[in-house]
């Protein structure tokens, strides 16, 4: 029978290690949202990445990332910053990147003075907020901030996403992992379960290290990569299905 | 957590009851406007499954046919007592599946 790659299909797996009718859904659900947290915690994937487009606003450098309060960015399941950019007119479409969390707070505050008037030079994100320098622009640039998300599970049942398309047993194992701790308190079953999700040490084998290496090859696909023919690193060449370069 | 879970194929016409009888001990009927709501896997209401309805005493008869193939639907079947006016709700969950329900069909 062909699979259909649906969340639903994850739960139905998960089901028939517990009997149908002893996870209940909604516990299930949470479940499966939990092995979705694991995924992500483990690094930045590719389905993570987006992209906030706005404008600041005249003499205000601070803006809340997770809330929409004083024109925050209202992103709640913002996980980490990838990179800034601004154009220098209302208008304009010829947008320039500037240095994102190059150095901390503390220093940037020494940098630049209090009420200092200009255009973007420096942004930090500090906990859950996103810092312009010098911190009163003249105009309501339109910016854009490149993100890392947290994802959702599909909600209905039919739907389907990368994970549940591509790496569905990902899921399946942390659920059942967590059934066998909340449910059964069987901790060995959920250990064994964990394993089959990150291996030993926890991250490096398993459908963990599948969805890394995967990650890992779509983020160089573009790039321009070095590999000593010659002299004392020769021996360091690392082959792309080596899981130990995520140490 | 559902009362009940029911696997049912989406080609077959099943019949669920809810006896209320426990759950509104002061009540010898249940009023002719009980009713269910049926929500999909989603927790948004939903018209997935065809369901009709009929009530004897205190217990609400649900005919059941339709769905969608993999979907999970929860009836909040509710029963209204006739002496007491009081709602009681029991939650059945129907899960539709070709191949992977055994039973119920």
């Amino acid at each position: 029978m062909p699979t259909s790659g649906t969340i639903g299909e994850v739960k139905d797996i998960v089901r028939e290690h517990f009997s149908r009718t002893q996870f209940p859904t909604g516990q299930l659900d949470q479940a499966i949202d939990e092995g979705r947290r694991i995924i992500e915690h483990h690094g930045n994937f590719w389905w993570m990445r987006t992209l906030k487009s706005f404008s600041l606003v005249v003499d205000q450098g601070s803006y809340s990332i997770t809330t929409a309060a004083s024109s925050g960015l209202n992103l709640p399941k913002f996980k980490d910053a990838i990179a800034f950019s601004y154009t220098n007119s209302l208008t304009g479409v010829n947008y320039q990147q500037v240095p994102l969390g190059v150095i901390e707070r503390e220093e940037a505050d020494s940098l630049y003075n209090v009420g200092q008037d200009g255009t973007p030079e420096l942004v930090l994100v500090d906990n859950e907020t996103l810092l312009i320098y010098p911190e009163d622009p003249q105009l309501a640039y339109p910016c854009r901030l490149y993100y890392w998300t947290y994802t959702d599970n599909p909600d209905l049942n039919s739907e389907s996403d990368v994970i549940t398309l591509r790496f569905p047993m990902a899921l399946a194992y942390a659920a059942i992992a967590w059934g066998y701790e909340m449910l059964l308190k069987d901790f060995q079953g959920a250990s064994y379960f964990r394993s089959l999700l990150g291996g030993q040490p926890f991250g490096h084998g398993g459908e963990l290290a599948k969805l890394k290496k995967e990650n890992f090859k779509r983020g160089w696909q573009d790039m321009m990569t070095i590999t000593p023919r010659m002299g004392s690193n020769t021996r360091f060449r690392k082959r792309l299905d080596n899981v130990q370069i995520y140490r | 957590m559902a009362n009940e879970v029911i696997y049912k194929h989406p080609d077959s016409g099943i019949v669920v009851t809810a006896d209320f009888t426990d759950d509104l001990a002061t009540d010898a009927t249940i009023t002719a406007g009980s009713t269910y709501t049926l929500f999909g896997s989603d927790g948004a209401v939903s018209s997935g499954l065809t369901i009709t309805t009929s009530v004897a005493t205190m217990i609400l008869t649900l005919n059941i046919s339709g769905g969608t193939e993999g979907e999970d639907y929860l009836v909040n079947a509710k029963g209204i007592g006739a002496t007491s006016a009081k709602t009681a709700v029991r939650v059945i969950e129907v899960r539709v599946r070709k191949n992977r329900g055994f039973g119920n069909y």
